[in-house]
């Protein structure tokens, strides 16, 4: 019986380089829709947008079109007042997610002052659960990826000791599974962003000592499909996101040798949108900051030239990490 | 369009789409129909068939109309200013919302609100979350609410000492069969599975649940052969087999499959079927070692994963070949396979004269079997599976698979799965 392999096939004509003028310009107009319809679709994940697409700029060496004073004054508008935790975009409630981002991007422009940090920490603090994981908001549900959030919030804030880290560590362990991956919750499948949130989790609370390194790596290099994309899950078609996912995990592993790097440059330039600018998660499919981010830093990663350099576990400009003075755990042989 | 017209319009759709759920219990699906331009000059809203339809070209309108109130509504609510009339409204304004786009997580926050202030009922909500379900399969928000409406139904039962009621369980599974059938590889589905066994399933009756979901996975895998999260799920019951006590009997059939496949006896004729004895012979654990409560756990966990590699796997890899789930399951069977023996005597303090049962156990499978033989395929780094006789007849099983299925792409990677991460050479 024939069987077709889940993979695309890429077509002749891949850029040879890194559409950057185009890709600044596609974000820069991106923002600047603000009273359509489908950008107020997105208001919901407004300040995760503004980060991929603030920080896939900075890694382009271009500034944006809004002042730091008008991104600061965005993201202060969106912290909530009583928990202290920051929402995606004004009048939506906070959300864990959101909170890193907007973290994230106050670290890049050095403009922690703008909002209030303790009442962030306040936050993320009253998120933690006895079992050591932690809620998205206040509403209870739990996942790996807030336990990613919590540390990462708290790292860029030099406030690590505020939680009981023993405990989220123990949380995150036991998401583990046999093939060294992890899902998303105690006994869900291994999951490709989900194994990024915990080997970057680990990596932050430097317990890498903890994962099954190779089993681990392994297992990511099998997500490396012909086409030279990566997938999440088996079995899964390629997508540029996973570019992300996997690369960053092989990186703080000490294992990025593992995969071909060559067939996935290629993979990753072709999923670029020549006409619009901005990558699509596969080629010829409609380009988004999200994407574009996670094909600018997968580019960084690889050591492709004039993208900024970096940082694995927190997907950052390496520039960012260095000037607050934080070392994650990386695995070196 | 005037505005003023345009927010009546979206007020009518929107009473309309609420009228129709409220009457009808039996909506299967809720889509958007793509309409580009109003030509008709009717109602957008399409219901037949208990499937509700609605017109693209008024999505915007009514999407701008929502969030243009609907963030206004919760401020009052939140402040205790709403009046009891628009809290309808509120609702409508929310199941609009919702309905064209599912992943505004303060969406179903506001009717969390709503439910706290006992201003809608928790199962009309597990019926609207349906139907969003219905039109978006993956939205993980839509599977969070209905946790959250559930945990609320089980610390009600909890506090008032009630067994959770079996059929909130079937309800569950039939929305999650839905979501799992209109999105391949729906992680957020399956997810939503095993928080339900967890959580909702009487433990009394898990015996036989589990049984049932064995049959279920069965039948999906054979059906979705390379969708990886049906199998992770079907792992899920294997482990549960083994973990939880509540599961107190041995699943006849699949130990009458190892007994007559493996094992026989030539002193009875017959195959070994005594839980106990199986243990022994291929675990090399005498029973009166292993505490009484615990010989289900082991053989069921045992005899499901020999049942999986020689039937389920075997049996579907000649019809399917070249599939990386399928592989992958066979990956989880041999690892946890070959770990038991080890594992179940660290885990009791066993003595290691495991061997000397092993080796007085009258096995079929012969003589092939014994490691001088297939050590000329697999050379052992490590002797630690070495002497157990479920090791060597999973190893054998695994030499005849290997044989058969020649070197094409995914049996070379599984090769060097088994000689890179598992160690055998």
């Amino acid at each position: 019986m024939a069987t077709v392999m889940k993979d695309i096939e890429l077509q002749p004509n891949i850029p040879t380089s890194v559409l950057f003028e185009k890709h600044a310009n596609f974000i820069k107009e991106y923002s600047q829709k603000e009273n359509s319809y489908e950008y107020g679709m997105t208001d919901y994940l407004r300040m995760s947008g503004m980060f991929w697409g603030l920080t896939a700029l900075e890694l382009m060496n271009t500034l944006p079109t809004q002042s730091k004073d008008e991104i600061a004054e965005f993201i202060k508008n969106c912290q909530d007042p009583e928990s202290g935790g920051i929402s995606a975009c004004v009048k939506h409630d906070p959300h864990i997610l959101h909170t890193l981002s907007a973290i994230q991007i106050l670290c890049i422009y050095d403009n922690l002052n703008a909002i209030d940090v303790d009442g962030v920490v306040r936050y993320i603090v009253s998120l933690q659960l006895s079992d050591g994981s932690f809620m998205g908001d206040k509403w209870g549900e739990v996942d790996t990826r807030f336990s990613f959030c919590a540390v990462a919030t708290l790292a860029l804030l030099d406030r690590l000791n505020a939680i009981d880290m023993n405990q989220a560590v123990e949380f995150v362990m036991s998401c583990k599974n046999f093939d060294g991956g992890y899902g998303s919750r105690p006994l869900s499948e291994s999951h490709a962003g989900l194994i990024y949130c915990c080997v970057g989790f680990l990596s932050i609370t430097n317990r890498l000592d903890l994962v099954d390194r190779d089993t681990l790596a392994w297992w990511l290099c099998e997500r490396q499909l012909p086409s030279g994309g990566l997938n999440g899950r088996p079995e899964k078609l390629p997508d540029v996101c996973y570019s992300w996912w996997v690369l960053s995990s092989l990186s703080i592993l000490g294992r990025l040798h593992w995969i071909d790097a060559e067939a996935l440059k290629k993979f990753i330039l072709a999923c670029q949108d020549t006409d619009t600018g901005g990558f699509a998660d596969r080629p010829g499919d409609v380009a988004d900051p999200f994407h574009t981010l996670f094909g600018i830093a997968a580019m960084s990663l690889l050591g492709y030239e004039s993208v900024q350099k970096v940082n694995p576990t927190f997907c950052m400009p390496q520039h960012v990490i260095d000037r607050l003075q934080l070392k994650p755990q990386i695995l070196t042989d | 369009m005037s505005s003023t017209e345009g927010d009546a319009m979206s007020n009518r759709i929107l009473r309309t789409i609420k009228k129709i759920i409220e009457n009808d219990q039996n909506i299967v699906e809720f889509d958007i129909i793509p309409t580009p331009y109003n030509l008709k000059n009717k109602s957008p809203v399409v219901y037949e068939d208990h499937s509700i339809g609605l017109e693209s070209w008024c999505i915007k309108h009514i999407y701008n109309y929502a969030c243009s109130n609907l963030f206004e509504y919760y401020d009052q609510l939140k402040k205790g200013k709403l009046s009891y009339m628009k809290m309808g409204e509120f609702n409508d304004l929310l199941i609009g919302a919702l309905l064209i786009n599912p992943h505004v997580t303060t969406f179903w926050n506001m009717k969390r609100e709503l439910i706290e202030r006992e201003l809608l009922n928790v199962d009309d909500e597990l019926y609207f979350s349906k139907i969003v379900i219905s039109h978006k399969a993956k939205v993980s928000d839509a599977f969070a609410y209905r946790r959250w409406l559930l945990q609320r139904i089980i610390n009600k039962m909890c506090s008032m000492n009630i067994e959770v009621p079996y059929t909130l369980l079937q309800n569950e599974f039939s929305v999650i069969h839905m979501a799992s059938q209109k999105s391949p590889n729906n992680y957020h589905s399956w997810n939503h599975r095993i928080w339900c066994i967890e959580n909702l399933a009487p433990k009394r009756q898990l015996q036989q649940i589990v049984y049932s979901e064995l049959s279920y996975t069965q039948e999906w895998i054979n059906n979705h052969i390379s969708e990886h999260v049906g199998y992770h799920y079907r792992q899920y019951l294997i482990t549960l087999t083994k973990k939880d006590n509540s599961i107190s009997s041995v699943y006849g059939s699949f130990l009458d499959f190892v007994s007559s496949e493996f094992l026989s006896s030539p002193k009875s004729n017959g195959p070994i079927v005594a839980p106990a004895e199986v243990l022994q012979y291929l675990l090399g654990v005498p029973s009166e070692q292993l505490p009484p409560e615990e010989i289900a756990n082991y053989t069921n966990y045992m005899c499901l994963m020999l049942y999986d590699l020689c039937i389920l796997v075997d049996k579907l890899n000649p019809l399917f070949p070249e599939h990386e789930a399928l592989y992958y399951h066979r990956r989880f069977l041999m690892y946890h396979l070959l770990n038991l023996p080890l594992n179940i005597h660290q885990a009791h303090q066993i003595s290691d004269n495991a061997n000397s049962g092993t080796k007085n156990s009258v096995v079929s499978i012969g003589s092939d079997m014994r490691a001088n033989k297939w050590s000329k395929l697999f050379k052992v780094s490590s002797n630690r599976y070495e002497g157990y006789a479920l090791c060597d007849l999973v190893l054998h099983c695994d030499k005849k698979f290997l044989a058969q299925s020649g070197g094409s792409r995914e049996a070379e990677r599984y090769r060097k799965w088994l000689s890179n991460v598992m160690g055998l050479k």
